[in-house]
């Protein structure tokens, strides 16, 4: 069938359909359906099974990756960077997806499924800091977003109340100025053992001549029973998935959305957006897994991908009307693609920190993430892990060690395990990058296993980035001399780092729409019933996990959805005959 | 879960193990009968891994399990450290060390046998560690060990974090 020729039926006509069922989407979902706004969610993914066969399904798998345990039941029908090629090997599944043009690879994944990546997220939520939306006016480097702290704090608070985030109020209160106007819907997560050997050892220890500060770090992981989900219970397995649900994952939203009748249709690959002559987006094309074809329409369109896949629908959307893709007049759509590049310090301390129990990390350092020092070179925030080396193969690689070379067995083995193993720290930066145009997402000439064009990426480092990881090891360094740890190796190779999972950019928002995709509603310059949302639509990623900008910046947009959309007519509706 | 303790095991753990339902014992002396290869199996295992009691259903697996990975040098193995235990009074753990650690054809197979008790997986010539089912990731041994729990499955409240393993 050529949908592109076919009227829509009333029935797959919408006031506001959504593209993408992650947290952003899922959050305007549940905002739009709650005031009885008729919904579509579309999701290229599946929902997948029950939450206990997905961690019994993890379980038993040899190779445990971020996607074991979301594997789908027809993985041919939804290439992803985490879908296993190669279960072996992330990498592979990942290189398999991108077209990787270089010059260096860029790292970071995504899940493509109901609740997107946030499955298999850690959970920490802090704000982005007063200063990282204003990089260009304050460092004279980067570009400002077109909206202040101030203007997205009110949005931060929602954001908090609906994933439900534990943090300490009198720990956050204006770090590096980021005021808060409510409190945190829940008390910390507990902080553990070692992030209290942490703080003992860094309390009258200054480095460089300032005071470092252990803090808890704020996340959307229960301390107690909230929104009808347990507290955590110390699991350990946040990434890749959380077996209880303490930890929030946008399938909460989703079926809050769909209990407020929104429609979600999973399975479903949306594959073109089509503009009307008067430059409105109504028409929404999807393929499914079955081979068939579909078509919707909305009042509203809302891409609501990730900052990769939002890129690329919009550049396959292309048209004899907008031939560079849908709302890329600027020729923005798919440029500035970010991501924080983390370096990980493991190391073996003098007494027991007693990793491998609770959340994968629970604290962190924030003294970095701001200062004059960012006109020179990005800035960098710290956390301190509880899982050991497990980044190395620990604890598995310690017993064959133990077994094969020392020959150990019995007593002595679990003996010389429990010292070994229960020493082991990790303190990991995750270090600013700036904005780059060439840093990009375009399509490839390459199709998926689905028949659809893959992304092909571009991605280097710059000077500015690469010059943060000297003084964030120096510093890690001498953190890890103050609790009397002694590193593994410190890798000061500024090429060697990992991706952080926090895909950003490539719909950047902006003043100026000759030079942003969208407005700070996020609403495309180009056509006035589009909106972008979702971590593509930063214009500078600071610092923060992206996660809790993203679901502010959601709930403001679809506060402004709701406030414009009794104005914006329907579109190219016709009843079905 | 079902436990068995192996014949013979002279160290005993002052350790609760709330997974236990029910143990077959069968004293600690060495005696001189004919064993199957899967009791050898089954005392082997537990000089190895020192743990007086093992999961029933994870020592017929990982006999069943050695057996394939390791053919006939498992047999070998079994009866020589059969043959030991009837040659008469060493210490166990002795015997684990000099004959069958030490030797240069049954040390690869044991160390294997305990690193599948410890770890739930065989490493393949990739280096992998293959696991075969959920209950044999979380019946690794080396979790307990070093005083933490399997991923995912912490049998913990909110906070046990915050404190030190007490051991």
């Amino acid at each position: 069938m050529d949908t592109s020729k076919s009227r829509i039926a009333a029935r797959d006509s919408f006031d506001v359909v959504i593209i993408g069922a992650g947290v952003a989407g899922a959050l305007v979902a549940h905002v739009l359906s709650q005031k009885g706004v008729r919904v579509l969610l579309l999701e290229a993914g599946e929902s997948g099974g029950e939450r206990r066969d997905l961690v019994l399904r993890y379980a038993a798998a040899t190779f445990k990756g971020l996607g074991t345990a979301y594997a789908a039941s027809s993985p041919d029908k939804i290439p992803g960077p985490e879908q296993p090629a190669d279960e072996k090997d992330l990498k592979v599944a990942r290189d398999a997806y991108y077209d990787q043009q270089g010059p260096e690879k860029y790292l970071s994944t995504y899940e493509r499924r109901v609740g997107g990546s946030t499955w298999h997220w850690l959970g920490h939520t802090p704000r982005n800091l007063p200063n990282d939306f204003r990089l260009r006016t304050e460092y004279n480097v980067g570009v400002d977003w077109p909206i202040g702290y101030a203007d997205l704090e009110p949005w931060y608070c929602k954001a908090e109340a609906e994933l439900g985030v534990a943090g300490d109020d009198s720990e956050w209160q204006n770090v590096h100025g980021a005021f808060r106007s409510a409190a945190f819907p829940m008390a910390k997560i507990w902080p553990s053992w070692s992030d209290l050997q942490f703080a003992r050892a860094l309390k009258d220890a200054p480095i460089e001549g300032e005071r470092l500060v252990v803090l808890s770090t704020p996340s959307a992981r229960n301390s107690q029973e909230y929104d009808g989900r347990p507290p955590c219970a110390g699991n350990a397995s946040c990434v890749p998935i959380c077996p209880i649900g303490a930890k929030y994952d946008a399938s909460v939203h989703v079926k809050k959305a769909t209990a407020n009748h929104a429609e979600l249709r999973e399975r479903s690959v949306v594959t073109s957006l089509r503009v009307d002559r008067d430059g409105s987006v109504h028409r929404v094309e999807y393929k499914k897994w079955d081979g068939t074809t579909g078509a919707v329409s909305g009042r509203v369109v809302v891409v609501a991908a990730n900052a990769i896949e939002s890129a690329k629908l919009l550049l396959l959307s292309a048209s004899d009307e907008v031939p560079n893709g849908v709302a890329n007049s600027s020729d923005q759509v798919g440029r500035n693609l970010m991501d924080h590049l983390q370096k990980a310090v493991l190391a073996s301390s003098r007494e027991p920190t007693f990793p491998f129990r609770g959340p994968p990390s629970t604290s962190g350092i924030e003294n970095f993430r701001d200062g004059r020092f960012r006109e020179r070179r990005g800035a960098f925030r710290l956390s301190v892990g509880n899982d050991g080396w497990s980044r190395n193969g620990s604890p598995y690689n310690d017993v064959a060690r133990l077994v094969q070379t020392e020959g150990l067995f019995g007593e002595e083995l679990r003996t010389r395990l429990f010292h070994d193993v229960s020493r082991q720290v990790r303190v990991s930066c995750s270090v600013e990058v700036l904005a780059s145009p060439d840093n990009r997402v375009q399509l490839s000439a390459l199709r998926d296993s689905f028949g659809i064009q893959r992304p092909e990426i571009h991605f280097a480092t710059d000077d500015y980035t690469r010059a943060a990881f000297g003084p964030a090891l120096d510093v890690i360094t001498a953190i890890l001399r103050a609790i009397d740890a002694t590193p593994l190796v410190v890798d000061r190779n500024p090429l060697n780092y990992s991706g952080a999972g926090h895909v950003m950019g490539t719909c950047r928002m902006g003043f100026d729409k000759t030079k942003a995709v969208v407005d700070p509603d996020c609403r495309s310059y180009d056509h006035r019933n589009l909106y972008i949302i979702g971590g593509s639509t930063f214009p500078s990623c600071g610092t923060a996990n992206p996660t809790i900008t993203i679901s502010a910046l959601a709930l403001r947009a679809a506060n402004h959805i709701l406030a414009t959309l009794p104005q914006i007519p329907a579109g190219p509706v016709e009843r079905a005959k | 879960m079902l436990h068995v303790a192996a014949e013979g095991f002279v160290e005993k753990r002052n350790k609760s193990k709330p997974r236990d339902q029910a143990r077959a014992t069968a004293g600690n002396q060495a005696r001189p009968v004919v064993e199957t290869p899967l009791q050898l199996f089954l005392r082997l295992s537990s000089v190895l891994t020192a743990e007086r009691s093992l999961p029933a259903d994870l020592v017929e697996a990982y006999f069943k399990r050695a057996q394939q990975n390791l053919g006939p040098k498992l047999d070998v193995l079994l009866d020589r450290f059969g043959a030991l235990l009837a040659a008469g009074n060493r210490n166990l753990i002795d015997i684990v060390r000099d004959e069958i650690l030490a030797s240069p054809d049954h040390g690869p197979v044991a160390k294997t046998v305990l690193l599948l008790w410890y770890i739930g997986g065989i490493q393949n010539a990739a280096g992998d560690w293959e696991m075969q089912s959920a209950d044999q990731y979380y019946g690794a041994l080396v979790w307990e060990a070093i005083g933490a729990h399997p991923p995912t499955l912490s049998n913990g409240y909110f906070g046990h974090w915050k404190y030190p393993v007490e051991r």
